[in-house]
């Protein structure tokens, strides 16, 4: 027998050991002629500690790409003016060209406006971009609404909805009430019993605002074409956007057309014309006045746990990394604090964040957020499974700033939550 | 293997595109690390690594709005990348001697990663890049294979007689 031979087979199978890329069964089998074998041991041994080496060595080669990749950020963000998102540069961009927008930016247009109302026939509001109503839209937290589905143009069945701060109520005109707090959806009938309990319905579209659940994608913002559309209809004090069937709903969708007021942008009724089924379409109706809102859903904010993680951090300063407690699957938090100037609106305080998982992934957000003292904001990420181990994860953080007693210096407070 | 992301509802991979519009931030952090693994398997010293990483990030940023199909990137700045790495040495073949002298280590940590650099670029063709992404980029035969567009079997076969080689090689140079 040559057992020398043998082992020289096996070189390929210690390699794989050592790098972990051999199979359960075949490791074990491996380690435990290891055990036995001197030349083997002799051989897993030396690679063993060389690959400490190598991984050591690469392991700095990493510190330092990402170090050239941090200059590279920090000199283009320099350059470009610190690019974010291209959406929402277009968005940005859609809000400013604006005639409106501009109209809040500064009272002296007002003056202006006032002439071009009187003497110059009015603004121009064929021209305003659906783009803008998404934006105006994104701003409100508080929406009553009505459903209504037309069949064989009768009223088939009708609900009320309230949704405030991430939850919603909704009750159906047979009695059927859905309870939505953003993480669970719990339904009742009409004696109050529980019938269904489940993932949130406006959680399940994690991090997507309200409208952008309910008008099925149309407020989504990434679409450029769809953002720049403009009003099919202009009326004295309304405007009429037209839209095809969004993809996922061009099997029972024929079109959408959604009404928005001229003065507040915002929708004031949307109907959704189906091809399912003849002389069918849902119908929306929308409000924003606040006592509408039912006070057995939307009592007082409950008392505010307290967050997972804080520190103090700089404005226009370094980035601090917030380690993060009680949260399973998160170590920590990097909040960034600083200040943007944004054309047309001027300088607003934005926050950059990025999670740190346990395993020690780093996921930024995909955007600045503005912030005002006190006022909790609140961003999500993951869902996909762009993770670098390719598991699903969403995250979900607030953040909270404070003043302290230090001139440009706020105290982060930081909760956040890994669903996996 | 069954990846649990290709189960998502059109709802998360809608939101999942909505996610990968790409920022510069995104890209560098993303993808830095697998940029420089493939720069080191195809260079000689770690200076000339780093130079070409930072051409292909900037060139890629500035591609940035061109780019429609956001789930190639990789493969699409490892492509810019290694035409960058024969571009690069044959610009200074045509405009200087080639020089390999790299300024003296200044640490422990700078000899090691000359060493490694120096066996890698000594290893067959076809095994320096799985070896470099594999330790570069998250240590992850199945990332790899879908990076370089080949089965994960292969990379695994490749990286283990890379790893065989390196040790080699690495033996004879302490020798």
């Amino acid at each position: 027998m040559n057992s020398n031979k043998d082992c020289e087979t096996r070189r390929e199978a210690i390699a794989a050991l050592v790098l972990g890329e051999l199979e359960s069964k075949a490791a074990d089998d491996l380690k435990e002629h290891i055990a036995t074998c001197e030349t083997c041991r002799s051989f897993y041994e030396a690679l063993t500690d060389e690959e400490e080496v190598i991984r050591s060595a690469f392991a700095t080669i990493a510190d330092r790409g990402e170090s050239i990749g941090d200059n590279i950020v920090e000199g283009v963000g320099k350059e470009l003016g610190r690019p974010s998102r291209r959406t929402i540069r277009f968005r940005l961009r859609t809000i400013m060209e604006s005639r409106i927008t501009k109209l809040a930016a500064a009272a002296v247009i007002i003056i202006a406006v006032f002439f071009v109302l009187h003497f110059a026939g009015g603004p121009d509001m064929a021209s305003v971009a659906w783009g803008e109503v998404t934006a105006r839209a994104d701003q409100v937290d508080f929406v009553h609404f009505y459903e209504l589905k037309f069949r064989q143009n009768r009223v088939n069945s009708s609900l009320e909805g309230w949704f405030s701060k991430g939850q919603l109520l909704a009750k159906k005109d047979d009695g059927t009430t859905f309870l939505d707090d953003g993480k669970t959806e719990t339904v009742l009938d009409k004696l109050g019993q529980q019938i269904r309990k489940g993932a949130s319905e406006v959680g399940s579209i994690k991090g997507m605002k309200f409208f952008e659940k309910i008008t099925q994608g149309l407020m989504q913002y990434e679409d450029e074409n769809l953002l720049r559309q403009v009003p099919s209809h202009v009326g004295d004090d309304f405007l009429i956007y037209r839209f095809g069937a969004p993809k996922r709903m061009e099997k029972w969708v024929q079109s959408i057309s959604i009404t928005v007021g001229m003065n507040s942008l915002l929708p004031v009724q949307m109907k959704i014309r189906r091809k399912d089924q003849e002389h069918a379409y849902d119908l929306y109706i929308f409000d924003y006045e606040e006592p509408e809102k039912p006070a057995e859903f939307f009592g007082p904010q409950s008392v505010s746990k307290p967050p997972h993680g804080k520190a103090e951090v700089v404005l226009d300063g370094k980035e601090v990394t917030i380690d993060i407690s009680d949260s399973p699957g998160i170590k920590a938090v990097a909040v960034r604090l600083y200040r943007k100037h944004f054309e047309n609106v001027g300088e607003l305080n934005v926050f950059d964040a990025a999670v740190i998982t346990t395993e020690g992934f780093r996921r930024g957000i995909l955007q600045q957020i503005p912030w005002e003292l006190n006022k909790e904001s609140q961003f999500s990420m993951g869902t996909s499974e762009h993770w670098p181990d390719k598991k699903f994860r969403y995250i979900e953080a607030k953040i909270v700033i404070r003043p302290t007693e230090k001139e440009n210096v706020y105290l982060v407070e930081v909760s956040c939550w890994l669903d996996r | 293997m069954t990846e649990a992301g290709q189960q998502r509802s059109s709802e998360a991979a809608d939101v999942a595109e909505r996610e990968e519009a790409l920022t510069p931030e995104m890209l560098v952090h993303r993808y830095a690390s697998a940029v420089l693994g493939l720069c080191i398997a195809h260079t000689k010293n770690f200076h000339d690594s780093e130079d070409i990483m930072q051409e292909v990030l900037l060139k890629a940023i500035t591609k940035l709005g061109t780019l429609r199909d956001e789930s190639r990137v990789r493969s699409w700045l490892l492509q810019i990348a290694r035409r960058m790495c024969v571009d690069y040495y044959r610009e200074r073949r045509s405009t200087e001697a080639i020089s390999d002298e790299v300024a003296a280590p200044s640490d422990a940590a700078d000899e090691n990663i000359k060493c490694l650099h120096e066996a890698i670029s000594k290893l067959p063709d076809g095994y320096r890049e799985p070896i470099t992404l594999y330790y570069l980029d998250g240590r992850n035969c199945a990332s790899v294979a879908r990076t370089l567009g080949i089965s994960e079997d292969a990379v695994r076969s490749r990286l283990v007689r890379a790893r065989l080689r390196l040790h080699e090689i690495l033996s004879e140079d302490k020798s």
